[in-house]
């Protein structure tokens, strides 16, 4: 598409005596403007929205379809994953403490970008990179506007340009917040400058020819120009050698369309390709939508529709029901035009997933749970507690599931691609193990783990969410080449990842064998100890199985992949680290060398090798598993590390403390291998 | 990993007590943490000394040596010698002094699993080759070229069509530093070639008096040596040749990326002499015929890549598709798709494919041995879950308060 645009260009280079359609000089050049703001031919009004948005435009304009970071997606996927980046929540909280949803938001970002740009949606956080670039910070954390921002505009553009040149790795944490501080403002911009072509008058009336083609209004719409581009085409090969007057005229109108498109720059891909374009996979935006009217053989009418629908919109957007009324035509319409490509069938559901929130949800039930499963064990006669807890675990557990599963439906993949599909995978794939720990057991014990296990992982996931969404644009972005397989990535990934599951649980139940000991809970109870070890020895069996298959089956992929089966690239080693550590934590049980206590501990940090595996590695930045890597979880890690190793250290000083009443050591004699 | 004996009171031969040690579970616990360790280092190594050395320091070694005192000390067994005491004690302790029966046959198969694919991982790093061969659209070649290994080449110029090459392998040329020198002659040829200051890493630059030269000055040019790369095959190696002809002896630099071999006139025949990467010959050439590369719609990221090819024989030429996890395994090599160029190409602009090449006896080894490990866990872990399930529904009972 470029090729086109490129192509108009020059014919229009050639035609208007070397003044290219897009790269016009700037009339705001060197100054500190925001897209869209050519005051000279835009509609010199800026009002503001003065109803609270429908439901039914809410419902419309969300499932609206746009090609977005490889895949085509509701526009309310969109509206979440640009609210998420810049603001850190799904939702804005404005200064008058009333909120707006993602749709709210990017309903006003496009048809009422002057409001949009009062909305604090810039989450800085650290004040430093606002001194950077000569703006007041409000606190050390706060939320800006753009129009509070806009000062420090041309400051930021250049120091992010400076920023560009260093290597990642060697970036300052103020140094990567300032570069996403500069993606957040063009990203806005992009989003507010989408609809600048229907806030622009295109000159039409200054000459007779001009006049003939469009009639007497001084202006035209860009859907009407586009619609004569044919004969406008022709019309500029017409006058080029001896009519001034009308020359100048186009050339006059064609600088104006090079303006409004070159606001709309970068905005989303809102127009599906022309029906003969069927192998085109890039959807269009405007500019493309411009270049392919003028210069391609094949009908436009359908984007021009488009582009109408959108100027009837930004017409009526101050008359409520009219607006809607157009927004559902303009639903309906794209939806026919998307169906037809066969690229319509998961809006709805990716739709409804979002509005569902089930991983969020999860939290809150597991939460729950667990404050349940803690009342538990303060009045341990209540029978309904537990059975309160089995109820909000599994439905929390089946509400991350059926999340996981409507993410496989939507990609057309399996569960696991990303890292954050991982910690779902795992937190579903964990609770899910201690649930059936508890089943078997009925100690109660697995039953709270697998609460707080679905805490932590749901907390976990999304947090990282908003890191994911920040450098991917998306949790369920496109798959680099290697990866377009889904048989390994069924096979591999995700047992590899059930290994993963098994190490955690196995240090979560070791956790409370090694703290319940330090503490005295139960320390009559034999049995207590003694079923946590052997949960604590199955689990590890189970990691060791799904590890150990997972990893061999990495290789084999690699092999075809890559032509070797092992490179002992880090993520490779980060797998084979895992195996390695359960075999020897197994092998010492045999041996006699690890007995209860030494399991647990084996066990503890046997969670620890699986952190290093799961983010350790990818914090490393070398290796083939590029795809994998990812920053700024490194202190999490470490903390998450210190923590284990104070545990381990406890338990050590408490065997000191109390190694004369535990049994003696004894060595597997005559015992299988 | 095996079973102790019971109690024996008679003292046991040195022998005895060797393969006690050797099949015990002591051993296994070692080796799997040295193997642990070695890992995590060799890990952590990569970060600033790239792949290639980390494999060579760690895995690819029997010993870890250190300069303690100026004198190198071995600190710590390397990978080999860890992987080839753990093959012997699996098969000691894991195998042979292994109860057979119905409660071990899973371990046992585990054993016999990993020993296949230790076996496996043996014939990978002695009998392996391994390379790319890198295509123009149009082009065809019968040969590809090992990333690290080098080779010096002597053949007669001037000729047309196929002609017979000597070749001086890597092994012979590397340790050809700190002034080591080693003549080759070649049947047919009438001089003898000597080769000596080899450099992995260097660029022939006019000799001045800013630096140092590491080789000698050959018509005001020397080699320079360059700080290695973390990328090994991004090297440029170097090294001095010098022959005697008729008592004149004349010397020059070999440099890996020089425009026109070094040539030799002898007895009325012109020789040429080259150093350069390593060529192993293919049972069949391959054309590039097209190579595709579709990227994600509205983003820069490639979504599959593709290569087009004839491969070429006596029995003539056969399409081909190439392309990323679908490789051709075609002759005892295996051809993969792994990259692709120039990155800035203009729409007709020609490309070029690269495919990673490998010639590997075990190259589907370790699929079976995964199958034969897994089966085993299937049945060892099996059994034991079975009987967990079973004890634990008889036996449950509630930590506190009622059972459920």
């Amino acid at each position: 598409m470029k090729l086109i645009q490129k192509g108009l260009c020059v014919l229009f280079s050639v035609a208007l005596g070397g003044s290219a359609l897009h790269g016009q000089v700037d009339p705001h050049a060197g100054h500190d403007h925001a897209p869209g703001d050519h005051s000279g031919h835009d509609h010199p009004d800026t009002p503001t929205r003065q109803e609270s948005w429908s439901d039914g435009v809410k419902q419309a304009f969300a499932t609206l379809p746009v090609q977005d970071g490889g895949r085509v997606k509701p526009l309310d996927s969109l509206a979440g994953l640009r609210l998420l980046t810049l603001n850190g929540k799904r939702k804005l909280k404005l200064t008058d403490g009333s909120k707006l949803s993602q749709d709210e938001w990017l309903l006003d970002v496009l048809f009422f970008p002057e409001q949009a740009r009062d909305y604090p949606c810039f989450r800085v956080q650290n004040a430093a990179v606002l001194t950077a670039i000569e703006v007041t910070a409000k606190s050390k954390r706060d939320w800006y506007s753009y129009n509070e921002l806009i000062g420090g505009r041309a400051k930021l553009a250049s120091e992010a340009q400076r920023l560009h040149s260093i290597e990642a790795a060697k970036q300052t944490e103020v140094q990567r917040q300032t570069l996403k501080l500069a993606s957040d403002f063009g990203t806005f911009e992009a989003l507010a400058g989408t609809l600048a072509f229907t806030r622009h008058d295109y000159p039409t009336g200054a000459s007779p020819l001009l006049r003939e083609l469009f009639g007497d209004e001084q202006n035209a719409s860009l859907s009407v120009i586009l619609s004569k581009a044919a004969e406008l085409r022709a019309l500029t090969q017409e006058v080029m050698a001896d009519n001034a007057e009308d020359f100048d005229a186009i050339q006059s109108l064609f600088a104006e369309l090079g303006v409004a498109l070159d606001a709309a720059a970068q905005g989303p891909a809102l127009f599906p390709p022309p029906a003969g374009l069927e192998a085109a996979q890039s959807w269009w935006d405007i500019s493309t939508v411009v270049d392919g009217a003028f210069t391609l053989e094949v009908d436009c009418q359908a984007q021009i529709e488009l582009v109408a629908f959108f100027e009837r919109l930004e017409a009526q957007k101050l008359q409520p029901a009219a607006f809607e009324a157009e927004l559902v035509s303009l639903n309906e319409y794209a939806r026919e035009l998307a169906e037809a490509r066969g690229e319509y069938g998961q809006i709805p559901l990716e739709v409804k997933l979002y509005r569902m929130d089930l991983f969020t949800n999860s939290l809150v039930l597991f939460l729950l749970g667990f404050i349940l499963a803690a009342f538990g064990w303060v009045f341990p006669r209540a029978r309904w507690l537990p059975r309160g807890v089995w109820a909000l675990a599994i439905l929390a557990t089946s509400a991350v599931t059926l999340g996981i599963v409507l993410r496989c439906i939507i990609r057309q993949r399996p569960p696991v691609i990303s890292l954050y599909d991982t910690i779902l995978f795992i937190t579903a794939c964990g609770v899910l193990v201690t649930l059936l720990l508890e089943f078997l057991t009925r100690r109660r014990v697995a039953l709270s783990l697998g609460c707080l296990f679905g805490v932590a992982g749901m907390f976990l996931a999304g947090r990282y969410e908003l890191k994911e969404v920040s450098s991917a644009g998306d949790t369920m972005a496109s798959v680099v080449a290697v990866l377009d397989t889904n048989y390994y990535l069924a096979i591999h990934v995700t047992t590899v990842t059930l290994g993963y599951v098994g190490g955690l649980v196995a240090g979560l139940f070791a956790h409370v064998w090694i703290l319940g000991k330090l503490f005295g809970v139960a320390r009559d109870d034999k049995s207590f100890y003694k079923t946590l070890s052997r949960m604590i020895y199955g689990v590890l069996c189970f990691c060791l199985f799904f590890a150990i298959f997972g990893t061999i089956m990495g290789g084999v992929w690699a092999n075809d992949s890559w032509g070797r089966f092992w490179g002992w690239d880090p993520k490779e080693n980060g797998a084979l680290l895992i195996c390695l550590w359960v075999l020897m934590t197994l092998h010492a049980r045999m041996g006699g060398y690890a007995r209860d206590r030494g399991m647990a501990v084996l066990a503890v940090l046997a969670g620890v090798v699986v952190s290093a595996s799961w983010w350790g590695v990818n914090l490393l930045n070398v290796g083939l598993h590029s795809y994998g890597f990812t920053s700024g979880v490194a202190r999490t890690l470490y903390a998450f590390w210190a923590v284990e190793g104070l545990v381990v250290l406890a338990s050590g000083i408490d065997w000191l403390a109390h190694r004369h009443a535990e049994e003696p050591r004894k060595l597997a004699v005559g015992k299988e291998a | 990993m095996t079973t102790q004996s019971a109690p024996n009171k008679q003292p046991k031969a040195i022998a005895a007590r060797l393969l006690d040690i050797l099949g015990s579970y002591g051993l296994v616990c070692l080796l799997l943490a040295a193997l642990f360790v070695l890992t995590v280092q060799g890990t952590l190594y990569q970060v600033n000394h790239g792949l290639y050395d980390a494999k060579k320091l760690y895995f690819e070694s029997w010993l870890i040596w250190s300069s303690v005192g100026g004198v190198s000390v071995p600190i710590f067994p390397g990978g080999v010698l860890c992987m080839a005491l753990l093959a012997a004690n699996l098969l000691v302790g894991g195998l042979l002094r292994l109860r057979v029966g119905t409660r071990t046959a899973g371990v046992l198969v585990i054993h016999l699993g990993i020993i296949f694919m230790l076996l496996a991982s043996l014939v990978k790093l002695t009998g392996s080759e391994e390379g790319h061969l890198t295509l123009y659209e149009g082009d065809e070649s019968d040969h590809f070229t090992s990333y690290h290994k080098w080779e010096v080449a002597v053949w007669p110029a001037g000729g047309e069509g196929p002609v017979a090459e000597f070749v001086i392998e890597d092994h012979l040329l590397t340790d050809l530093t700190d002034g080591a020198t080693r003549s080759f002659s070649f049947p047919g040829v009438p001089f003898v070639l000597e080769l000596s200051n080899f450099l992995p890493h260097c660029d022939p630059l006019p000799k001045g008096p800013a630096w140092e030269a590491d080789s000698p000055v050959l018509d005001g040019f020397a080699l320079l040596a360059r700080e290695p790369l973390k990328e090994t095959e991004r090297h440029t190696a170097g090294m001095v040749g010098r022959v005697e002809v008729n008592g004149e002896t004349s010397a020059a630099i070999l440099w890996c990326f020089e425009r026109y071999p070094w040539t030799v006139e002898a007895e009325g025949q012109t020789w040429a002499v080259s150093l350069r990467h390593a060529r192993y010959a293919m049972p069949f050439s391959i054309r590039l015929d097209d190579f595709q590369k579709e990227e994600h719609p509205g983003i820069s990221m490639a979504k599959s890549y593709r290569s087009f090819v004839y491969r070429v024989d006596e029995s003539g030429a056969e399409r081909i598709l190439i392309e990323m996890n679908d490789p051709l395994r075609e002759g005892g090599l295996v051809l993969f798709q792994s990259g692709w160029g120039p990155q800035n190409a203009g729409p007709r602009q020609r490309l070029f494919s690269t495919f990673s090449v490998v010639r590997n006896p075990s190259d589907k080894w370790p699929e079976y041995s995964m199958w034969i490990i897994t089966l085993g866990m299937l049945m060892a872990f099996g059994r034991k879950l079975f009987s967990f399930v079973i004890k634990s529904t008889h036996k449950a009972a509630p930590l506190t308060g009622d059972a459920e």
